[in-house]
């Protein structure tokens, strides 16, 4: 048993760090007031290999495990969490299903893999139903063996970056997924409502009218890559949710070392200890299962449903961690001058980039009672 | 005899404060979400006698009880939390002028601010290092040699509608060596020379509500504006707090009926395998904590207010009123978050609106720390 980053891994989260803290950190309280975009930081970070993570060097990407594309977004969401949702949609979500469908187009996949182009995936179709399996978007097969896909996607993080979608759809055998091109006729893009948090992360609506799509573009039967994309989403969502744990639990400690009020800095009252201590155990708990799912998902393939259980776990401490950096902060706390007022907004709406945690209790409650997670 | 159900006066101004709320304030609360200062919705308030519910019918006011208080404050969070704090500031400020002014000076201060001459009242403690410990504040009145007038120095911070109110309410110490006995409240008039208003603050929720700094270089205090006798000055402002915090308290519990009503209008609308979602345990739970708590916490606001009325001590009670219903707010507007569909997680949705409005209520008028200070030092001093 081994607890320590290996010496790659080191030097990614390093170079993730130090690009935060040059590029990152201070453009993140302008962007999270919607004055420009990070455009230019998604740009960057393809510079540094970091919109190719889990793609073989071969095809032109990184090939790096999961664990590292982890290390990577929580030092990403650090500085600011909507612009690692964005790295971890392109390389875990869309990536993801691309190569766990075996996408095989070496030039296209070079090209995302390096941030030529940005990828996005479209499966949710927004606040009708709570069961994002439930797909209304068709696809149709035609005569020349294209396919005609009709339908509606909300909240598509990357959805007006991107070059590309995948899009879910249901066919008379089943859901499929196709690789669209988003420039096609009859694709319209429209911007996203404004959410609570992750201001930073692009998110379009997509409606697809009669759009078609080549033969060579199909990817196959979406239900048979739903539990890889799954565990990606969620184990990267879990990952940018210590990032904003840390950040938080940074906040507070430097505020409340700062900020004295009867004689003493409140860091040295103890309700303020409390808090914390408590959040610096729970943001090192999160961590290890965090870390330890990637790991799995990085080598054997996740058991025992670690990565439910991380991303339960790590969601549920970022709201907590934010919260209570909030409250050290008094007042301060509650304006935009300070970033912990956007990781207290982040935390909560983290849940919408994977099935939120009650989904996910459901699924490890349903492992128990099985067996099937290795427990009983 | 113990009775849980508010008096037919009390249910009339609730019922007033309802019927604003719900009609023309509602059509503004985006617009006041969006930042734009809800001078009309206070102004509409003020014609209905709400913003002085305590005070005389005489001067302008509505002649109600505590508990009206708490019961009208809550229907306008409901709709509108910026325009309830709004609200909420400018009732305690004509409180403290019900109690502690002259018959002259509630003529001269609390009548527009009843009828709405005055847009709002403010309420100038805080500092920027005197937050929480209130006491410790650094702003200074320093009186002629004549015995005429006072000039007020210093800088005061989050104060709410400090840049619109016709009066401010500020505590400054005139005695720099006898420490929370060394302050007095002064009434002052914002037109005066050496008054500023310094930045507004950018704040996560209660954007339609103004937040901002005030300076005061100078500025000149005739002796007749003083409110109460010297030295007075932190046991008006405690004694306001006390109030307030009820206030503040109703105001959360508003906000989470907000958020708790829309949740599960959201889930109504959305099925799973054919069920309404309330039937849904792990979100039936959930609502059902949510339900819970504020009922929980309602009593305790509707208790500390009885005991008001009843001119009882209440300091503890209020802070238990305030910590528990603030922080019953914050879990309930979070669970909402979380049992929210995706659209429902718009910054401007009922739900988001509330999460972020929400969040300030475990800070001003005393943190919860604050709070639990207060608690724990009235339960030392009975034992």
């Amino acid at each position: 048993m081994n607890f320590e980053l290996d010496e790659t891994q080191e030097m990614i989260r390093d170079s993730v760090r130090s690009f935060v803290a040059g590029r990152v950190s201070q453009p993140a309280m302008k962007w999270n007031e919607g004055h420009g975009d990070a455009r230019e930081a998604l740009c960057e970070l393809a510079g540094l290999g970091l919109l190719g993570v889990l793609v073989s060097e071969k095809a032109g990407g990184a090939g790096l495990d999961v664990l590292t594309l982890a290390i990577s977004l929580a030092e990403l969401a650090r500085g600011d969490a909507g612009l690692a949702a964005m790295v971890a949609h392109h390389n875990a979500v869309a990536l993801g299903h691309l190569l766990a469908a075996g996408y095989d187009n070496k030039p296209q996949l070079q090209r995302f893999a390096q941030g030529d182009a940005l990828l996005c995936r479209a499966a949710s179709e927004g606040s009708d139903h709570l069961d994002g399996a439930t797909i209304t978007t068709t696809a149709t097969k035609q005569a020349d063996g294209a396919w005609s896909l009709k339908g509606h996607k909300r909240l598509v993080p990357l959805g007006n970056l991107a070059s590309h979608s995948i899009v879910t759809a249901m066919t008379e055998a089943g859901p499929i997924a196709l690789l669209v091109d988003l420039d096609a006729a009859g694709v319209t893009r429209t911007l996203s409502d404004t959410l609570v948090g992750l201001r930073t992360c692009d998110l379009a609506d997509l409606t697809f009218e009669a759009v078609a799509v080549p033969e060579a573009n199909f990817l196959g039967d979406a239900a048979a890559v739903a539990s890889r994309v799954a565990a990606l989403a969620r184990i990267t969502t879990a990952a940018i949710a210590l990032g904003v744990t840390r950040a938080a639990l940074a906040a507070g400690v430097t505020y409340s070392l700062e900020r004295k009020q009867f004689g003493k800095p409140i860091a040295r009252f103890q309700p303020i200890q409390w808090q914390t201590a408590d959040s610096a155990t729970e943001l090192e708990a999160a961590e290890l299962l965090t870390w330890r799912a990637a790991w799995q998902l990085s080598t054997s393939g996740a058991t025992a449903h670690s990565v439910e259980k991380a991303a339960i776990f790590a969601l549920e401490s970022a709201q907590k961690v934010a919260d209570r950096a909030l409250q050290m902060h008094g007042g301060y706390g509650y304006t935009v001058d300070f970033p912990v007022e956007r990781h207290f907004r982040d935390a909560a709406t983290l849940r919408i980039l994977a099935d939120g945690p009650d989904v996910q209790r459901v699924a490890i409650a349903k492992g128990l009672a099985t067996g099937a997670n290795g427990v009983r | 005899m113990m009775d849980f159900l508010p008096n037919a006066d009390e249910l009339r101004i609730q019922g007033l404060a309802r019927s604003y709320a719900r009609g023309p304030l509602a059509e503004r609360a985006a617009a006041h979400d969006a930042g734009a200062f809800p001078t009309a919705s206070v102004l509409g308030l003020a014609g209905f006698g709400l913003m002085g519910i305590k005070s005389p019918v005489a001067l302008g006011g509505l002649g109600g009880t505590n508990v009206a208080y708490v019961l009208a404050i809550r229907e306008v969070a409901q709709v509108c939390a910026s325009t309830a704090v709004t609200m909420a500031v400018t009732n305690m400020v004509g409180d403290m002028l019900l109690q502690f002014g002259t018959a002259a000076q509630q003529e001269r201060w609390l009548r527009p601010l009843l009828t709405g001459a005055f847009t709002a009242g403010a309420f100038a403690l805080t500092e920027p290092s005197a937050g929480s410990d209130a006491a410790s504040l650094g702003t200074k009145a320093v009186l002629s040699d004549d015995g005429n007038t006072y000039a007020l120095t210093g800088t005061k911070m989050w104060i709410t509608s400090g840049d619109v109110a016709g009066v401010i309410l500020v505590m400054a110490k005139t005695d720099a060596d006898a420490g929370a006995r060394g302050i007095s409240a002064f009434l002052v008039d914002p037109a005066s020379a050496g008054f500023s208003v310094g930045r507004h603050e950018q704040k996560m929720g209660l954007k339609g509500s103004s937040t901002v700094s005030l300076t005061f270089d100078g500025v000149k205090v005739p002796v007749e504006d003083r409110l109460g006798p010297e030295g007075i000055g932190f046991r008006i402002a405690m004694t306001a707090l006390d109030g307030g915090r009820c206030g503040i308290g109703a105001q959360a519990l508003g906000i989470a009926q907000a958020s708790l009503d829309a949740v599960l209008a959201s889930m109504a609308a959305r099925k799973r395998d054919d069920r309404a979602l309330g039937t849904d345990q792990a979100a039936a739970f959930r609502i059902a904590d949510m339900a819970t708590r504020m009922e929980a916490a309602w009593l305790m606001v509707l208790r500390a207010s009885a005991l008001k009325d009843a001119g009882q001590r209440m300091s503890r009670e209020a802070a238990m009123a305030k910590v528990f219903a603030t922080e019953a707010a914050g879990f309930v507007t979070k669970t909402a978050m979380g049992l929210a569909s995706a659209a429902d997680l718009r910054t401007d949705s009922p739900i988001g609106r509330a999460y972020r409005d929400a969040r300030v209520a475990r800070i001003y008028e005393g943190t919860s720390e604050v709070q639990r200070i207060v608690i724990a030092r009235e339960l030392v001093r009975a034992s």
